[in-house]
């Protein structure tokens, strides 16, 4: 079963699975982002949306909906999300908190508790949110540093922590908080610099010879690329960098299954 | 003579006079011994720890007074750390401070500041393990859910002390791993900081390739007088010494820079 772990951004749920189709992959995971986050203008996924599209194609897409790490309900949004058969939450630390904030510890219990994968959007996040004179909003990025899961991946040894875009540009943050911890994985796949810096770094820099990515914690996303096949092609080339030899099986079946316990 | 910079205590049966049988076999002169972190884990080599503060630390080096010497470990941000560090900076085996950041603390926080200042009269070096670290608590704290915190040292806080205190000598360990790039940097804009490589992995053994896939000298050029071996209990210590000594050559360090490295800089720091 193949699997793309991280898909954030879609226009027509019957086109993403045509698009899942041409690409081979036999499922997706849906993620949504926070209120009002824009890309060029335009809006992007809200939980409503991914969960409305994963009731659509329940056998293709799974939602991950977006919780607010701070938020008083935010236990209850993620039983929620676990009622409605979610394998996964996304927090963005851009929502105002460190990702060691220990205000985030009863979103994480419930999470624990659930058994859902938690996806970290470590370093910069491309969205934007409605800004103007008088009151000016922006995703905090500067709070978004991979290095500070390690305190929470050690206090949730049994949760699967996954860095969107290998915390891209913290990537030597983000393989080095992965080296270390057995529940800490990272996705590659999206157009642009969020692929092509992280492989390109790791080559650049040493390869395993500076710090050994494990082949077991590579998973696939395409995260804002509408063009699957292309997305997939670009994740096969970038991981053969990271790999060279090893079975893309290992990262679109196994690792992702491993992931997000299927 | 020949020094290892850093080797952790173990609260393990016989772990001394192993020790010295060790240094005795490859010719190790003398060591530099530091607390650990209680109730942690190190799972790399299979070990829990429950005693190793500093009180261990010194009694250990009683055992071998011409052999080792040791270090003071504990937060300076606490409201006792001033008292804990007098009680014992004139233990004749005490030679340094260690600072754990990942515990929990900043070690630019100013509350620290005291005890860098007794560090610069008594000519006491810090050495600070900065980045990434592969241990985890079991005990009390994990029990009030705290844990390890990589994150919260990082190599550009040595700046700010190194700045504050000139005639404080600051030791990055591990090339603080994984912030090597701005440890080169502090190092290279601080003469009162130096560099350890010890430990295995990717602590130590990414810095050579790491260094020269970035350009060597012609990215951040690291002043090869002021780096310090040392085996962290990672490796047997012939192999530790065999491999830095191998980095430090592919880093460019003449013969007389890998001697500072294996005993001169440790000499002259460390008073032994």
């Amino acid at each position: 079963m193949k699997i793309d772990v991280y898909c954030g951004a879609f226009e027509n749920t019957g086109v993403l699975v045509e698009q899942m189709d041409a690409a081979g992959l036999d499922k997706l995971v849906l993620a949504a982002w926070p209120q009002d986050a824009r890309q060029n203008g335009k809006p992007l996924p809200q939980n409503a949306d991914v969960l409305a599209a994963a009731r659509l194609y329940p056998d293709r897409l799974l939602a991950c909906p977006h919780v607010h790490g701070l938020a008083s309900d935010g236990p209850q949004q993620v039983a929620r999300a676990a009622g409605e058969g979610c394998a996964a939450i996304v927090l963005f630390p851009q929502d105002g908190y460190a990702p060691d904030d220990r205000r985030l510890m009863p979103v994480l219990d419930a999470a624990a508790e659930h058994k859902l994968a938690v996806f970290v959007q470590a370093g910069i996040a491309t969205y934007t949110l409605l800004t103007g004179p008088g009151h000016r909003r922006a995703p905090e990025n500067g709070l978004a540093y991979p290095m500070r899961l390690d305190p929470m991946c050690r206090l949730y040894p049994d949760t699967n922590f996954l860095i969107l875009n290998m915390g891209y540009p913290l990537m030597v943050e983000a393989w080095s908080v992965c080296h270390n911890a057995a529940n800490i994985y990272l996705s590659l796949g999206e157009p642009g610099v969020r692929t092509t810096a992280p492989t390109q770094g790791y080559c650049g820099m040493g390869h395993a010879a500076f710090i050994p990515v494990p082949e077991s914690k590579l998973v696939f996303g395409s995260g804002l690329d509408a063009d699957l096949p292309a997305a997939l092609a670009r994740f096969s080339q970038a991981a053969e960098r990271f790999f060279p030899g090893a079975d893309t099986g290992i990262f679109l079946e196994q690792n992702p299954a491993a992931l997000l316990r299927l | 003579m020949i020094v290892d910079s850093h080797i952790h205590y173990f609260d393990s049966p016989g772990f001394v006079d192993s020790l010295i049988r060790e240094m005795d076999d490859v010719g190790v002169d003398k060591a530099v011994l530091l607390p650990t972190l209680e109730d942690s884990t190190w799972e790399y080599v299979g070990l829990t720890f429950r005693k190793v503060d500093t009180e261990a630390v010194i009694e250990a080096c009683r055992q071998y007074p011409d052999r080792l010497v040791g270090a003071i470990r504990l937060d300076p941000t606490a409201d006792s750390a001033l008292e804990e560090f007098l009680r014992y900076a004139d233990e004749d085996c005490i030679r340094l401070l260690k600072l754990s950041p990942t515990e929990g603390f900043r070690v630019d926080d100013h509350r620290a500041w005291p005890l860098y200042e007794e560090c610069a009269k008594r000519g006491f070096p810090v050495l600070i393990h900065i980045g990434q670290t592969g241990g985890t608590f079991i005990g009390e704290k994990l029990e009030a859910r705290y844990q390890l915190n990589s994150a919260m040292g990082h190599p550009l806080q040595v700046d700010t002390v190194a700045k504050a205190f000139p005639d404080v000598a600051f030791i990055i360990a591990h090339n603080g791993y994984p912030y090597k790039i701005e440890s080169w940097a502090a190092a290279y804009d601080n003469p009162n900081v130096y560099l350890d490589m010890a430990g295995s992995g990717p602590w130590v053994d990414g810095t050579p390739s790491l260094y020269t896939a970035l350009g060597q000298k012609s990215f951040i050029p690291i002043n090869l007088d002021r780096v310090l071996w040392g085996c962290d209990n990672c490796l047997p210590i012939s192999e530790s010494m065999t491999r830095c000594s191998a980095y430090l050559r592919l880093m460019g360090a003449g013969k007389a820079q890998r001697a500072l490295a294996f005993g001169g800089i440790a000499a002259r720091l460390y008073r032994l």
